[in-house]
């Protein structure tokens, strides 16, 4: 074998197990509330936001709710501030891991504005 | 709009007829203008539907649910033009439209190809209408159960006012013209597989695998802009699906735009181009189809609908009779394709780099189809969908970037035939030279993070090193400048891209009426709003509201003025945010809501029913009854409490009317002036239980009665974002110019230049293996380019 077709197996090897890596390293998985106890890890955690439990501390600007889905409910400590359109929001996705019996999320999904929207809100007007 | 209907019907029967002539016009030539004919009918049918959408959207047909949903009355002439591909009907007509303009063109300049190629890309066509036939822009808005007192609506539900801006009316068109220019390349392979000819095409389809290219570039530029002008998160590319979606085809596009030269200039390549031109189309399907159905309404920031069932299973049927087609073609045609010459080439040659770089851009295109599908995967494999944060691709393509652009700042000093390492080495030293300099200079600007570093330093090698071989060739008077130029842009948008996303400094930036905030070097004070300012008015339901901060340091002072908009006829996605972006030539101050303005204020409360009295902190209210004015549910309906106050201070009670008024911007509380100057308002009311609560602000000697304004900022300061405005231009002007060079190509023949290239080795041919495939006629002379100059 020639050496810069060795060189080139190592590099592409290389390559691989690094993408490999990287991968599993930002992988995320959606869950259910009612798994969060079994994963230590960063999830991906689609919730209903209970508009009722709503709370923001406009001076440190934390948002605290309490979400549910079909498995059950879980309080969230948001700590970057309301996402613009969360008031309105049905469904977000939080990301982060639970700490204490607390999620606490990182980054939060809210469905933002998009020029592929619109449909579903012609039938309110 | 029946006519709307028709023309689109027209247009996809004559598709048909032009598909079906032309695959039939290999026995009979006489065919062949039948199927132009059908071809140029097709086009009119698709320019027909474009005008009678523009038609009915700039005269306000509102009675059509596409001019309904996404169009208003209150839109200038030309926004109303551009509503036409805000929704998904219309953006698949904008892309049946630039197909058809291609087409045309295609047609005229296809020479020998002309029957191939039509065939296929007037399929493409056919599919297209038929998905707007079956997804029509023209569809009548279905009248609701009970009818309204008006109908058809006299006005539209209006255009998402975060579309409504200068880049809603650039940015689809040309990103269109890339997407719609990929099915050239593709119908192309499929004519070369088909036909089973494997030279002339790659000079036919270079010019339009440049051009794809360049105008996909442009239209992920233009996306980046516009995303960072108009959204407020401050940043110009997220690996969001929809930006990857558009992402893997370019890279894939711009491997085999490589991989074309290769096999002009070196017969190298062969039975690679057909994938590389192919592929990106079907990717492209395959990210409409992701995005559109609604497949990664979850993972992803933007939302999505989902299309008609049987529009949906054109799409599929394109995305699998693609790919199909592509591979099964290919497969069949694979051994019959000529091999080069076995030569091997010198290992520092342009050959071998052009090689390896098409391998790290089908590699980055790979990575991002898979890692942007693995929601999908996973949830096939396991049931349970992982999706993959953006940080993913930033990992992975910092060593991606690394080889990439040693190979960017080597291509143009090699030379095809390959040369020693100390040549080389000669050659590379000025632009590595001015490549450190650059390095020494960002590092005493402060970026000395020693990754971004190296890689800031390489990026600006391939700057220096393309710039060199633009000056090498200027004063040779050769012309083949535009391959170099896009290369320097490329080098200075991603360097721009690195330090402005690295570097940035973000802070969250609370401004509070009435206080100053320090941050960033600046103090920040609350000025007024330009719109409906006073509390407790709406100024958030002021389209044209913006906020004026006062930014100011020891020497400089200037004003920002984000705007924060509450769209109050959408329930969903309806707040807007435009940041406000001040530029100086080496950062931006980047200003932006991160959450709705509010109001702080701790009022004095008081809740009573009706014909009820209360006390609190000196005043005495008394809650006599209610009255309405105006129309009950309509703009201007007043819900009125009849109060009379009292005080110990004052000489007798008041009696006044505060009252909630419905305007377009919801029910807002009006207040009224009591003689110590405190103001008294509705804060809420139950009508049934005939209930109010009042409340008491602006109290004298109580400070915290006085609402204020909350405005609370996200402000970034990102270095050297200029550079992110100046490369794609560079890489755009080189792109098109590449592309004019290499259309002359196709008319006059590939020049070979003196000294630089042996045309091409003989191809090789490869003795099939089995009985059938001796069977097959022989292969036909390749081209040389006399040949394709006769075609």
């Amino acid at each position: 074998m020639k050496p810069g077709s060795i060189a080139m197996i190592v590099l592409v090897l290389a390559g691989l197990a690094f993408t490999v890596r990287a991968f599993i390293n930002n992988a995320s998985p959606y869950v259910k509330v009612a798994q969060l106890s079994e994963i230590q890890r960063e999830v991906h955690l689609p919730l209903k936001p209970l508009q009722q439990t709503v709370q923001f501390d406009i001076k440190t600007m934390t948002l605290t709710f309490e979400g549910e889905d079909e498995t059950g409910k879980v309080k969230v400590v948001y700590p970057k501030g309301k996402p613009n359109n969360f008031e309105v929001a049905t469904q977000v996705v939080v990301i982060g891991e639970m700490k204490d019996g607390v999620f606490h999320a990182r980054d939060m999904l809210v469905k933002c504005p998009s020029k592929y929207q619109g449909e579903q809100q012609t039938a309110q007007k | 709009m029946l006519i709307g209907y028709g023309v689109i019907w027209f247009g996809a029967i004559c598709a048909l007829l032009s598909v079906v002539m032309y695959a039939l016009s290999g026995r009979r030539s006489a065919l062949i203008r039948w199927a132009r004919w059908g071809f140029i009918g097709a086009f009119l049918g698709i320019v027909g539907a474009e005008a009678v959408l523009q038609y009915a959207l700039l005269t306000g047909r509102y009675d059509l649910q596409y001019v309904f949903s996404f169009s208003e009355q209150s839109l200038s002439p030309w926004m109303k033009m551009a509503s036409a591909w805000a929704g998904q009907e219309g953006s698949f007509l904008l892309w049946a439209l630039w197909t058809g303009i291609y087409g045309l063109i295609l047609m005229r300049t296809a020479g020998g190809y002309e029957r191939w190629v039509m065939t296929a890309y007037g399929t493409v066509v056919l599919l297209l209408l038929g998905i707007l036939a079956y997804q029509s822009p023209f569809a009548p808005l279905p009248k609701p159960d009970p009818a309204p007192p008006v109908w058809p609506p006299q006005d539209g539900f209006g255009l998402n006012p975060s579309l409504e801006n200068v880049w809603m009316k650039i940015h689809p068109p040309i990103i269109f013209a890339g997407f719609a220019a990929l099915a050239v390349p593709f119908a192309y392979a499929i004519a070369s597989l088909w036909r089973g000819e494997f030279h002339e095409w790659v000079v036919r389809v270079r010019p339009w695998a440049i051009y794809t290219t360049t105008m996909l570039g442009i239209g992920l530029a233009l996306g980046g802009y516009w995303a960072y002008e108009t959204l407020g998160w401050g940043g110009f590319w997220a690996w969001d699906p929809v930006e990857n979606t558009s992402y893997f085809p370019w890279l894939t596009m711009a491997a085999g735009l490589h991989g074309v030269m290769l096999q002009i200039n070196r017969g190298r390549m062969v039975r690679w181009n057909h994938l590389l031109m192919a592929i990106p189309f079907v990717m492209f399907v395959y990210g409409t189809f992701l995005t559109r159905s609604g497949v990664l309404a979850e993972v992803s920031v933007h939302s999505f609908d989902a299309l008609a069932k049987s529009a949906l299973w054109i799409l599929l049927a394109m995305l699998g009779g693609g790919l199909l087609l592509t591979v099964g073609l290919w497969a069949w045609r694979y051994r019959s394709m000529p091999l080069p010459a076995n030569t091997q080439a010198k290992p520092i040659s342009r050959e071998v780099v052009l090689k390896w770089g098409i391998g790290l851009l089908v590699l980055s295109a790979l990575i991002s189809l898979v890692g942007t599908s693995w929601p999908l995967i996973s949830k096939a494999f396991t049931g349970q969908m992982v999706a993959l944060q953006p940080s993913f691709y930033n990992q992975v393509h910092a060593p991606w970037i690394i080889l990439t652009a040693l190979l960017l700042a080597a291509a143009p000093m090699l030379t095809w035939r390959g040369m020693t390492l100390d040549e080389i080495l000669q050659r590379l030293t000025k632009g590595w030279m001015a490549a450190v300099a650059t390095g020494f200079a960002l590092f005493f600007a402060g970026f000395r993070e020693p990754l971004t570093l190296l890689i800031s330093v390489l990026l600006a090698f391939v700057v220096f090193s393309n710039l060199g071989a633009i000056w090498r060739r200027v004063r040779t008077s050769k012309v083949t400048l535009g391959g170099f130029l896009t290369h320097v842009g490329l080098g200075i948008a991603i360097l721009g891209l690195l330090i402005s996303n690295f570097y940035e400094v973000k802070e969250r930036v609370v401004v509070v009426q009435g206080q100053d905030t320090m941050a960033l070097g600046y103090r920040w004070r609350y000025l007024d709003m330009t719109g409906n300012e006073k509390f407790p008015g709406d100024p958030l339901a002021d389209k044209f509201n913006r906020v004026r901060v006062e930014v100011a340091s020891h020497d400089e002072k200037f004003i920002v003025e984000p705007r924060f908009y509450q769209d109050q006829r959408r329930t969903e996605n309806n707040n807007v945010v435009w940041p406000h972006i001040v530029r100086w030539w080496n950062h931006d101050l980047y200003v932006a809501f991160f959450a709705p303005p509010q109001v702080d204020a701790s009022p004095i409360t008081i809740r009573l029913h009706e014909k009820e009295k209360a006390t609190k902190d000196g005043y005495t209210v008394e809650f006599l009854g209610f009255e309405t004015g105006g129309a009950m549910g309509s703009e201007g309906f007043r819900a009125i409490a009849r109060t009379r106050v009292s005080h110990p201070e004052w000489e007798k009670p008041v009696e006044v009317e505060p009252f909630r008024v419905v305007t377009a911007g919801g029910v807002i509380p009006i207040p009224v002036p009591l003689p110590d100057g405190s103001q008294i308002l509705v804060g809420q009311m139950d009508v049934s239980q005939r209930m109010v609560e009042f409340q008491m602000i602006m109290v004298p000697g109580k400070p915290e009665t006085n609402p204020r304004w909350v405005i609370p900022l996200e402000v970034y300061v990102k270095p050297l974002t200029i550079l992110v405005w100046l490369g794609p231009p560079l890489t755009v002007i080189g792109g098109l110019l590449a592309t004019v060079r290499r259309a002359r190509d196709v008319r006059y023949g590939v020049p070979r230049a003196q000294g630089e290239t042996p045309p091409p080795p003989a191809p090789r041919q490869v003795v099939p293996r089995g009985k059938k495939a001796r069977l097959r006629r022989p292969m036909p002379e390749p081209l040389s380019a006399k040949a394709v100059e006769k075609s």
